[in-house]
């Protein structure tokens, strides 16, 4: 997943908590400090990125504009950023984790197992 | 200065570090019950000293007769005028500047992403930082985000502990945050960013890959010790279940592996969880003998690491300076009435009335023939 600027992720911000489709014109009164013409270059950006793609076609006044909607979800987007900064991905980060996440459900399974029949053995201990 | 020889002396710090490491995380080692901490210092100690790769005034070279002096040859061989033990340097230099950036950018990009989540009164970060202050910890502060994640804690100097927004139990949120609270206690965080910037060092080192994700294990089975040190056995394996617990929280799908052994190395939390039923089942003694062996191991490690060095043979100065080495690119004879004129470097040596068995590479001309140059 490509990096996002700080200008990117602005919109992407505006877009997310829309939840639906945005012109460029609604994007920058959605409390947007860039002026159109950066809001248009950040859309193309965006859509470059795959991060966006126009809904559809729509009347803005008597002019036609295109609607982008977000393709990726804003979780998606933060659990990849997550993982690329604190190493599921590969490179670290200064983070120590609880747990290195276990993929395979049959290990779980196993290890609950293995739990509860230390524990039984115990109970017998202690009678 | 780095030479051959403190370099290779740190890679064999790396590798038998990866081999000791191996050996305490399989055995039903004691040493994390007690004296773990110890370890770790001469860990770092070593990790320091591969993070010098030089020769120091106490060094001891030893010199190795086999292998090293043909690569001494070819690293020390110049090439366009720069030796190719430069041109490596360089290299060398440049990935571990490049490797050294990209880890400070993640660095930056991850706490501006954090900054965003900062915590503002939700329920579990009010009751969370509830805890922190009975333990003398509020300078941690809670972050909460909307993925599904390890809990866990980061900051050097500002520490926060990162928390998923998953429901948990205040048992489970207990332990989670006992045990992120001994990392930052113990230091953990410091020995990560040494041990990840020896990585950006030796980036090129195989074993140094191996060696951070052994050592990670290493340090999360003595943070598991130090969380049920002073618990009765239910509660150990309470704690083993809330592991197991916040595992599966965060699974997304259901994955089916292929058969391997349960245990294997290969599964941390399998790794883990062992480690705490051994306690538990008693098979696991923290004894003088297994302290002993293991501070024994690490002061040997790091003693070899910071005062010998391996390099290649060579003939002391003196030596060469008194001495020449013929061989038949500098060398022929010439047959002559008295015998065989020996020629060095198109110099007359001296007259041998027979060619010496060492010799009788070098080409021989007649008197009056053209030397083949």
């Amino acid at each position: 997943m490509k990096n996002l600027s700080d200008r990117q992720l602005e919109v992407m911000n505006i877009l997310w908590e829309q939840k639906g489709p945005m012109i460029a014109s609604q994007i920058l009164d959605a409390d947007c400090e860039l002026n159109i013409n950066t809001v248009q270059c950040v859309l193309k950006g965006l859509i470059k990125k795959e991060y966006i793609e126009v809904a559809s076609i729509v009347y803005s006044g008597t002019v036609l504009a295109r609607s982008y909607q977000a393709v990726i979800s804003k979780e998606e987007y933060l659990q990849n950023l997550y993982s690329e900064c604190a190493g599921l991905s590969g490179s670290e980060n200064a983070l120590v984790a609880l747990i290195k996440q276990e993929k395979d459900i049959k290990v779980l399974d196993e290890l609950e197992k293995t739990i509860s029949e230390v524990k039984e053995r115990l109970k017998g201990r202690k009678l | 200065m780095v030479s051959i020889g403190s370099v290779l002396i740190c890679i064999l710090g790396s590798v038998l570090l990866v081999f000791y490491l191996q050996y305490v995380l399989c055995m039903k080692n004691g040493i994390f019950l007690r004296g773990i901490k110890f370890v770790f210092i001469g860990i770092i100690a070593i990790l320091i000293r591969m993070l010098i790769p030089i020769n120091f005034s106490f060094t001891v070279n030893v010199l190795i007769k086999r292998i090293l002096p043909d690569l001494a040859l070819l690293i020390y061989k110049p090439l366009g005028g720069i030796e190719v033990f430069h041109i490596v340097l360089l290299i060398w230099g440049m990935g571990t500047i490049w490797k050294i950036c990209k880890y400070i950018r993640q660095n930056y990009k991850f706490h501006r992403l954090l900054k965003q989540y900062q915590s503002a009164g939700q329920r579990e970060d009010t009751y969370v930082q509830g805890i922190l202050k009975k333990m003398g910890l509020e300078q941690i502060s809670v972050v909460t985000l909307p993925i599904k994640i390890s809990p866990s804690i980061t900051g050097l100097f500002k520490p926060v502990l990162i928390l998923p927004n998953q429901k948990y139990s205040d048992i489970d949120l207990n332990y989670i945050i006992k045990h992120e609270a001994e990392h930052y206690k113990n230091h953990d965080l410091w020995l990560k960013t040494i041990i990840q910037i020896t990585e950006c060092v030796y980036w090129w080192n195989p074993f140094i890959y191996l060696l951070k994700k052994k050592f990670y294990l290493a340090m999360e089975l003595s943070n598991d010790m130090v969380v049920i040190q002073n618990t009765d056995d239910f509660e150990k394996m309470e704690y083993a279940e809330c592991l197991v617990r916040v595992s599966r929280m965060n699974l997304d799908e259901k994955i089916r592996g292929n058969e391997i052994p349960f245990f294997s190395e290969k599964h941390d939390l399998a790794v883990r969880i062992k480690g705490i039923t051994n306690v538990v089942e008693r098979k696991r003694r923290a004894s003088l003998q297994s302290l002993a062996f293991n501070l024994t191991t690490v002061i040997l490690i790091t003693f070899v690491c910071y005062v010998f060095a391996l390099e290649p043979y060579r003939e002391s100065e003196k030596v060469e300076q008194e001495t020449i080495t013929i061989s038949e690119d500098n060398g022929y004879f010439v047959k002559s009435n008295k015998g065989y004129d020996l020629y060095v470097d198109e110099k007359y040596l001296t007259t041998l009335q027979n060619i010496e068995e060492t010799l009788k590479d070098l080409a021989v001309y007649s008197e009056g023939e053209t030397i083949k140059k």
